[in-house]
């Protein structure tokens, strides 16, 4: 995690926050039936998922990295990623519910891929659950590191799967009004973009001062 | 190394022979599970619909399995591990830990079919594509468990971890089997479960080919 110097990205991230919240809540909208003004969602609930995504990849990254080299110090990254990953897991989740109550009608739909995020976030609380069992710190790091691993691989079917087998409410399935090529339109794109981009910056710098807190609570040696 | 997972694989089965009664107590718990389960459903008659029969046989299956793959690691001491370490590679002993817990989640599948059967009666009208299901779905849970339950294994209360860890892993297989037995019951043609049953094997490749990569990590350690 050392690799991006500089505080130029933190600038950088703040800077497409503000963008995304002025350019989100302010610029023009596709009109779509039902959607209406709610589409505006797109950029702090759909980025809420593409940033989990992408942080709990770089999670299984480090801990690939760790089993390749046995340096605690990746660890540390893995399970800082994989805490800030769940973080917008459980934000996804409650800021979907939020939406569904005024455009389902109901927080909880039994929706697919409701369900799968549910189904996913049980997946890490048991990561956590399963370090916090393991007393001496190089098991604890290594056995994290190959469950992290597992669960990554098991939740790629997951949300690929779970979507299958029945039609989901979300916008862009089963028929819904949704934001696929035509109706994601240049609009929503320049807010979209840079949207992920700085919540996914977000979640990765407090996952390295979450990793900086970790290393300070071992003894200096590692 | 084929070798080497036949000897591991002639040597669980011995093992579970010395130790009859941990298999029969699995068998026994599914026969009572389904017991159980008639008594309870006997207060409305008439009440259980093929979609509930359908899950109520499924998460029957998979507690027995859960149980059944618990022990497939958990128990051994540190020097029966050690001692297997300087013998065989760590690949040869996932391996045939997977084989064997597919095999026995099998024969654990079909005896609680038959028990189920038994006493809740079944309306089951493609018998052949439910079996297959039924048959591709408990290998596919019994291997996946393998893993999970070399993880549980090295921590304290084993028992709970087990579940907390294995639950999510095997709800894509569960709710694919359920879909693919769903149609076995109702008669369908194989071809609209064909989809189901692809799906479930790469899921079940995905899932076992992690484990093979993961498990010399564990083991090591």
């Amino acid at each position: 995690m050392k690799k991006i110097k500089g505080k130029g990205w933190k600038l950088l991230c703040i800077i497409l926050l503000i963008y995304t919240i002025l350019g989100g809540l302010l610029f023009d909208v596709p009109r779509l039936p039902i959607l209406n003004e709610t589409i505006r969602a797109l950029h702090f609930h759909v980025t809420m998922w593409f940033g989990m995504i992408i942080l709990l990849g770089a999670s299984m990254y480090h801990s690939v990295r760790y089993l390749r080299s046995g340096a605690l110090k990746y660890d540390m990254h893995a399970s800082a990623l994989a805490q800030s990953g769940l973080l917008f897991g459980i934000l996804g989740v409650v800021t979907g519910m939020f939406w569904a109550k005024y455009t389902w009608g109901e927080p909880w739909s039994s929706d697919p891929k409701q369900n799968a995020a549910a189904v996913g976030i049980i997946m890490y609380l048991a990561y956590f659950i399963l370090r916090s069992a393991l007393e001496d710190p190089q098991q604890k790091a290594r056995i994290g590191a190959a469950y992290n691993i597992f669960a990554y691989f098991c939740l790629i079917p997951l949300l690929f799967v779970l979507p299958r087998l029945t039609d989901s409410l979300h916008p862009g399935n089963g028929g819904n009004p949704g934001f696929n090529a035509y109706d994601l339109d240049g609009n929503l794109r320049v807010v979209f973009y840079p949207a992920i981009i700085g919540w996914t910056l977000l979640g990765y710098w407090i996952a390295t001062i979450s990793s900086r807190i970790r290393k300070l609570a071992v003894p200096n040696d590692h | 190394m084929v070798k080497e997972i036949w000897l591991l694989l002639l040597k669980e089965w011995k093992e579970e022979w010395n130790k009859r009664y941990a298999m029969n107590g699995i068998l026994l718990y599914t026969g009572s599970v389904s017991f159980i389960c008639y008594l309870s459903f006997q207060l409305r008659s008439g009440a259980l619909q093929p979609v509930t029969w359908n899950v109520l046989f499924w998460i029957i299956v998979l507690f027995s399995i859960l149980n059944a793959a618990h022990k497939s690691f958990i128990g051994q001491t540190d020097g029966h591990q050690l001692y297997l370490h300087t013998l065989v590679s760590a690949e040869s002993i996932i391996l045939s830990k997977m084989i064997y817990n597919g095999l026995l989640s099998i024969i654990i599948a079909l005896v609680t079919f038959l028990s189920y059967a038994l006493v809740m009666g079944s309306d089951v009208k493609n018998m052949s594509l439910y079996f297959f299901g039924v048959i591709l779905g408990s290998l596919s849970m019994g291997s996946a468990l393998t893993l999970v339950s070399s993880i549980a294994a090295r921590a304290q209360n084993a028992h709970v971890l087990m579940s907390i860890l294995g639950f999510p892993i095997l709800l894509p297989i569960l709710l694919l089997v359920i879909k693919i037995s769903k149609f076995g019951l109702d008669g369908l043609a194989w071809e609209f479960g064909s989809p189901y049953i692809w799906m479930l094997l790469a899921v079940t490749m995905i899932i076992n080919t992690t484990a093979v990569v993961l498990f010399p990590y564990i083991w090591k350690s």
